[in-house]
């Protein structure tokens, strides 16, 4: 998301990660499958890991030598 | 010897550090400190399945949602108090850590508010109960109260930088307290996506013993 501001970049992870999290509880409440359904939070959550880890933790920033 | 051993410890000690190079060295040391706590946390999570497997007591499952979207609310503030700080709108970057504060506070009362209606324990069970009931009570109180601990902590810590800022600390270019405080909430944030699925919904959002 390179053309975007900092603030709309944020909002619209924010954004993301609300309807993952409401897919989530969705997904596990009408899958019946167990091995789907593990499957499906496990995938949701690395996702929803990636999202904040990235974007909010700025983990990317651990290799740059850059000021605030 | 002995003064070529103190400047080449000066040369490459901290003190010659430029202040990006300090910064990175900061946050590669605070990414270390998140991979310690991983381990606990993990430990814990691992626990959970090797003890029960995907078994499930009920949980309010309504409160779990609730919370959850809170927490991940309290991030999205969280980011705008950083990305504020890195803008130098001071103002804003308040307002955001207080409103970050008031939803860690309103998470730690959901999941006290859990706690004081769960349907399962942590003492020994009484004649003819589910001994599930009292593995996953130790299970359930051990994970969300660590994690609580956490919250609070993260409540407390953001109360310092909020009074900090107040108080004419912190620039658009010298925020590390501000920063590595909201990567710390980032990651209590983390945290709960693991746990929040562990606890509520691995079982389809009923009780299932696996």
């Amino acid at each position: 998301m390179p053309a975007m501001g900092a603030f709309q970049k944020g909002y619209v992870v924010a954004i993301v990660l609300a309807v993952m999290t409401i897919l989530e509880y969705l997904f596990a409440v009408h899958v019946d499958d167990l091995q789907v359904r593990f499957l499906g939070l496990a995938i949701t959550a690395l996702a929803k890991v990636y999202f904040i880890a990235y974007y909010f933790m700025h983990i990317y920033r651990c290799w740059r030598e850059e000021a605030h | 010897m002995a003064v070529i051993a103190a400047h080449g410890a000066q040369t490459h000690g901290a003190g010659h550090m430029s202040p990006a190079k300090r910064l990175q060295v900061n946050r590669v040391g605070l990414w270390l400190f998140f991979f310690s706590e991983s381990i606990i946390f993990g430990l814990l999570f691992t626990s959970r399945f090797f003890l029960l497997g995907t078994h499930q007591e009920h949980v309010d499952q309504f409160l779990g949602l609730v919370i959850t979207i809170v927490l991940l609310a309290s991030s999205v503030t969280a980011y705008t108090a950083e990305t504020a700080m890195e803008k130098g709108n001071r103002k804003l970057a308040a307002w955001s850590l207080f409103a970050t504060i008031l939803l860690g506070v309103v998470f730690a009362i959901g999941v006290g508010f859990e706690w004081s209606v769960a349907e399962f324990g942590i003492k020994t069970a009484v004649e003819g109960q589910d001994p599930h009931n009292v593995v996953w009570g130790t299970v359930f109180f051990s994970m969300t109260g660590l994690h609580a601990a956490h919250v609070v902590s993260g409540v407390l810590m953001l109360g310092l930088a909020l009074m900090m800022l107040l108080r004419g600390h912190f620039s658009k270019d010298s925020h590390w307290g501000i920063s590595s405080t909201i990567m710390y909430w980032h990651f209590v944030d983390v945290v709960w996506v693991f746990y929040y699925p562990a606890l509520y919904l691995v079982a389809g959002g009923g009780t299932h013993t696996g």
